[in-house]
């Protein structure tokens, strides 16, 4: 039985923890010319090499607007989302959770995209997918949510047609890898491949982080395809391509813009000679240039990453469309980014009524040689 | 057909050596002091990195450029290196843990991998990114329709060389005979004049140096290396360790050789082979523990009661 | 084994004053230092409230009386203890400032918490090395997810089914893991652990690599999980549905654990941790209740596997690795192994750092790292070390 000194002291220590627990932790003056911006992608891990260019191009786009005259004064806050859809939602809810943060950008991968969109949907905060490339994510056609990059069915269809044709291959195996982006990639390919008259020999797919591809090459040798399409990123290239090499395999290998990297080249070393990628022209754009010029100029510690440019698209959307509308209401914010119609670094960016971009993907194909990516005449 | 066949032999030979050398410091490390050390497959990846730092510095000061002389004192380099962080991490943490309960000390060396390869990161620059490691040897003999790289020769020579040396230490050497006392009771070791704590080292040195050899090679043979890269590396030589018997280096050898078999002959004969290695091989892994439960060479456990 | 004996009788005895005080101090106390750890985004607070917290467990290291003395506290006043456990765990929610992130944290928090007890049975109790927990997690939140996503199973059913499904595999886990000891053993179930994955990643009818997509969130009498609850005037975010379900689970898997420990069960398996094979010779089936142990663990984390699944309405095969398995072992390892309060703690305490430690970026799993390694120095025999068994009359 509890006698009632205790229970006073009981109900003491309650109120007095409640009281306690109430009172706002921080500072919580709102200033109303700070407002935030979010960026999550994989800062860390096996990934990081893309996550932290995309993050510079996010950073440069503010360093840019606040030196400009921009009516508020913008925050990047960046978080890790280390390839993790766990912690990306938990990411995505610590920003969704700060009232001053008004919109955010994000992803390279697609499994922690698609896990992060509903939160910033249930939030109604709009949201720009920099990286992220699986159709599933426009799909769903969330209000908030928009694209800048195109989805991997726009690069492969004339990539697929061009070897048909061009190439003259008849037929091709197929190396990828079995994450999202690399069978997303087999599939797409093997469809249009098909239609455009050719055959798929074999498809292989091998998890992310293989160092070993010499029995894939060694069956691929065997029967004798045309050419190697791979459907992965740049690590796995780079040693595909090596390996190749040294078999003495001596088919082109071709791919999509996933692994159309300097690092690749430094990867493959010698062999990476002739290999041959697709990759979205309408590039040759004097912002770009400047973006560059100007990537360069800032001093940030990593180089630039193939997303550091959709990144940068993808703040700037975000400013424009802030300093047309204010940041009071998200729902007309979110309608503002759709209709948009952005000239920026990637060319005329507009949306589909799915919130992916529109930007015709016209493919140039991009050849290393002599230790460089150059652009094959045609 | 037939370079086909002799392709994939040559591949699997080659994975086994390279497995064999991570296998056998871990049947060392637990033969000798019971400890699962979860962060060896991490351990022997520094390796590759040290080497590829010394080849820079080297570069910088006394040679013209990645000659194979650079590159012979690099690994040199490397294999102490890694050898002296092997007894490092001991002394460091694991030999806390040796009269704890045996998860506690796998806890802690699980831990202490992602310690070490975050280090491995953090102090490389740019450490996220996969750096190009040079083929040790360039050259290719040409033999009927097979390309048969010297590199891979080279390797399973070594791997031979290195069981025949490890062999002749613990079978022929005082060292060897230490380190086999220690084993079998570190008390009465002690009574003999035995230091445990200098045996362990020496242990831990001789099975991180092997482990280098193994890193460094693993490295050279996928013509990148990253900092996780570990991992997958550990996880491998440990399961091939386990299925031929811990602490007998035999079994590691054999392990090995069943492992890389496995995954070479899955990815050559069936159509999407690849996806499936990793299931095959840890499928093969419960297979030969459910009807051999110590491992196949292992010492089968005698329990006094 | 027997660390710690208590050299205060843990006979019965009234509640006396300073025990009722002890306990709420310590429940208060504890649940005020989460308050803060859970809100502030200062780094340097969050560096404090760890070194406090492990200020308090060096203090407890070093003079092991005032551990007996707050252990015989919780001993003698039990019922008020849960029951002001209970008021602080239902109430905790309005505490959190409307917080969505919190909650987040504290749902996750609790699901790691439900897997961590899971793996307790076995680890701790029987000490079997099981590496297939995230396994289990995963086929369980699989399963759930897909019979909701395909059939339109209703939540409520999909659980108790994932469940079963779920423990069917422990069983298959179970057998090859029966002649195997120790690292053998600890091995079979990585095997276990990392061909699930694969296998989950390879089939299409899974999802393969993308994983599973809208899973749809329960609804109860009406009000969905995903609406935000209006109670006494507050209103707490959506998350407060799943923080609610996910304590339920805790608290049912507490119930199990209690139970099973002083049952028959539980003293086979610690029988069975102590010597097999004297075990055996007391004629205690050894198989079966190994078995048990698996099937019991499989049980639990397809429990918090569909909870899970339901929360963040998609899952990938990423969700369940290795590391995954890991995690909850460091957990309970960290925690105390055996002992119900300090696995939740540890699990805890491993799913807020690296969420609380992102101030440090690039350093992040390099910090959580280096501080478990740091706990298991401090305290090898875990944060709450294996309590004897007491069997003094009440």
């Amino acid at each position: 039985m509890l006698n009632t000194l205790n229970r006073r002291s009981l109900l003491a220590a309650l109120a007095l923890s409640a009281s306690v627990a109430l009172v706002p932790a921080g500072a919580g003056a709102q200033d109303k010319q700070k407002i935030k911006l979010g960026f999550i992608g994989p800062i860390s891990g096996g990934n990081a090499q893309q996550g932290l260019g995309a993050k510079n191009g996010f950073l440069l786009a503010i360093d840019q607007a606040n030196a400009d005259d921009y009516p508020y004064e913008v925050e990047g806050v960046v978080l890790d989302d280390a390839s993790d859809p766990q912690t990306g939602v938990g990411a995505a809810l610590k920003l969704v959770n700060d009232p001053e943060v008004v919109a955010a950008i994000g992803h390279w991968n697609s499994p922690v995209a698609l896990a992060t969109i509903p939160v910033f949907n249930r939030a109604q905060m709009p949201f720009i997918v920099w990286g992220a490339i699986s159709p599933k994510i426009t799909d769903q056609n969330l209000p908030e949510v928009t694209r800048v990059t195109p989805t991997l069915l726009a690069e492969n269809l004339p990539l697929a047609h061009w070897a048909a044709s061009d190439l003259g291959a008849k037929k091709i195996a197929i190396v990828s890898d079995t994450s999202d982006y690399g069978t997303g990639n087999a599939d797409a390919f093997t469809q249009f491949f098909t239609d455009a008259g050719g055959a798929i020999d074999s498809t292989d797919l091998l998890p992310v982080g293989t160092t070993d591809f010499r029995a894939v090459l060694t069956k691929i040798k065997d029967a004798g395809a045309d050419a190697i399409y791979f459907g992965g990123v740049i690590t796995e290239a780079g040693i595909l391509r090596k390996q190749e090499e040294e078999i003495g395999l001596d088919i082109p290998m071709i791919g999509i813009s996933g692994f159309y990297d300097p690092e690749f080249i430094k990867l493959a070393g010698d062999a990476a000679e002739g290999t041959m990628v697709s990759y979205p022209a309408a590039q040759s754009n004097p912002r770009l240039d400047q973006m560059h010029a100007d990537y360069d100029a800032h001093g940030f510690a990593e180089p630039e990453s193939p997303y550091t440019k959709y990144a940068y698209e993808a703040t700037n959307i975000l400013l424009t469309a802030i300093r047309e509308v204010g940041i009071d209401d998200k729902v007309a914010l979110a309608k503002a980014i759709r209709g948009m119609s952005h000239e920026g670094v990637l060319g005329t960016t507009t949306f589909d009524a799915n919130g992916q971009t529109e930007i015709p993907v016209e493919v140039e194909i991009k050849v290393v040689k002599g230790g460089e990516w150059v652009t094959l005449d045609k | 057909m037939d370079a086909f066949v002799m392709q994939n032999l040559m591949n699997w030979l080659v994975l086994s050596s390279i497995y064999a050398l991570v296998a056998l410091g871990f049947s060392l490390l637990f033969g000798v002091l019971n400890v699962i050390h979860f962060s060896h497959g991490d351990v022997s990846i520094v390796a590759p990195f040290v080497v590829l730092a010394t080849v820079q510095a080297l570069i910088a000061t006394a040679f013209p450029a990645a000659t194979p002389g650079a590159l012979v004192l690099a690994c040199a380099a490397a294999i102490v290196v890694v050898g002296l962080i092997g007894v490092l991490a001991d002394w460091l943490v694991i030999r806390r843990f040796r009269n704890a309960p045996a998860m506690m000390a796998l806890v802690a060396t699980v831990a202490l991998g992602t310690v070490i390869r975050e280090l491995i990161r953090m102090i490389y620059p740019q450490g996220s990114n996969p750096k190009p490691f040079p083929n040790l040897i360039e050259t290719r003999l040409m033999i009927g329709d097979l390309t048969v790289p010297v590199f891979s020769l080279f390797v399973i020579a070594v791997s031979v060389l290195m069981m025949i040396v490890l062999y002749v230490v613990m079978r022929h050497t005082p060292l060897g005979m230490r380190i086999r006392a220690v084993a079998e009771d570190r008390n009465i070791a002690r009574l003999m004049a035995i230091s445990p704590s200098r045996i362990y080292a020496a242990t831990f040195f001789i099975a991180s140096a092997v482990g280098a050899i193994g890193g460094i090679f693993y490295a050279s043979y996928a013509g990148v290396v990253r900092f996780d890269f570990g991992i997958q590396l550990g996880l491998i030589g440990f399961s091939a360790a386990v299925i031929g018997g811990l602490g007998s280096m035999q079994g590691a050898i054999l392990g090995s050789l069943l492992i890389a078999g496995i995954d070479t002959l899955v990815q050559a004969t069936m159509a999407e082979g690849a996806s499936y290695r990793l299931v095959f091989a840890f499928l093969l892994v419960i297979f030969v523990l459910v009807l051999k439960p110590s491992g196949i060479l292992g010492r089968t456990v005698m329990e006094k009661v | 084994m027997m660390t710690g004996t208590s050299k205060i009788t843990l006979a019965a005895r009234r509640a006396s004053g300073a025990d009722l005080a002890i306990i709420a101090g310590i429940e208060l106390g504890g649940a005020l230092l989460l308050g803060f750890f859970l809100l502030t985004d200062d780094w340097r607070l969050i560096v404090a409230l760890l070194a406090v917290f492990a200020a308090g467990f060096a203090l407890l290291q070093i003079r092991p009386a005032i551990e007996d003395r707050i252990v015989s506290a919780f001993h003698a006043a039990r019922a008020q203890a849960l029951g002001l456990g209970a008021v602080v765990v239902l109430v905790y929610p309005f505490m959190m400032q409307g917080s969505s992130y919190a909650l987040h944290l504290l749902v996750i928090a609790q699901l790691y918490a439900v897997l961590a007890l899971a793996l307790n049975f076995q680890l701790g109790s029987a000490n079997i090395p099981n590496f297939a927990t995230g396994a289990s997690y995963g086929i369980g939140a699989y399963c759930s997810a897909l019979l909701a996503i395909d059939f339109g199973v209703s939540f409520w059913l999909t659980l108790p089914i994932a469940a079963l499904v779920a423990t069917g595999f422990g069983f298959v886990l179970g057998f090859p893991s029966m002649r195997t000891r120790e690292t053998y053993l600890a091995l079979v179930t990585i095997a276990f652990g990392i061909v699930v994955h694969q296998l989950l990643n390879n089939f299409s009818w899974t999802g393969g690599p993308n994983g599973l997509v809208g899973i749809p969130a329960p609804t109860i009498a009406g009000h969905s999980f995903t609406a935000p609850i209006e109670l006494f005037g507050q209103r707490l975010p959506s998350q407060a549905n799943f923080y609610y379900l996910a304590a339920a689970l805790v608290a049912l898997a507490i119930v199990c654990a209690r139970r099973l420990h002083d049952s028959r069960v539980g003293l086979a398996w610690n029988a069975l941790r102590c010597d097999e094979l004297a075990a055996r010779c007391q004629g205690i089936n050894v198989v079966w209740y190994k078995m048990m142990a698996f099937a019991v663990d499989a049980f639990l984390a397809a429990f918090a596997g569909s909870v899970y699944a339901a929360y963040v309405s998609y899952i990938s095969p990423d969700n369940f690795t290795f590391l995954v398995s890991v995690t909850i072992m460091t957990m309970v390892i960290v925690g105390g192994m055996d002992n119900t309060l300090g696995v939740i703690v540890g699990a805890f305490l491993l799913t807020l750092l690296p969420e609380k430690l992102r101030i440090f970026a690039d350093y992040r799993l390099l910090f959580v790292s280096v501080i478990v390694i740091l706990f298991l120095i401090l305290r090898p025999q875990g944060l709450f070390p294996q309590r004897p068994r007491s069997y003094g009359g009440r």
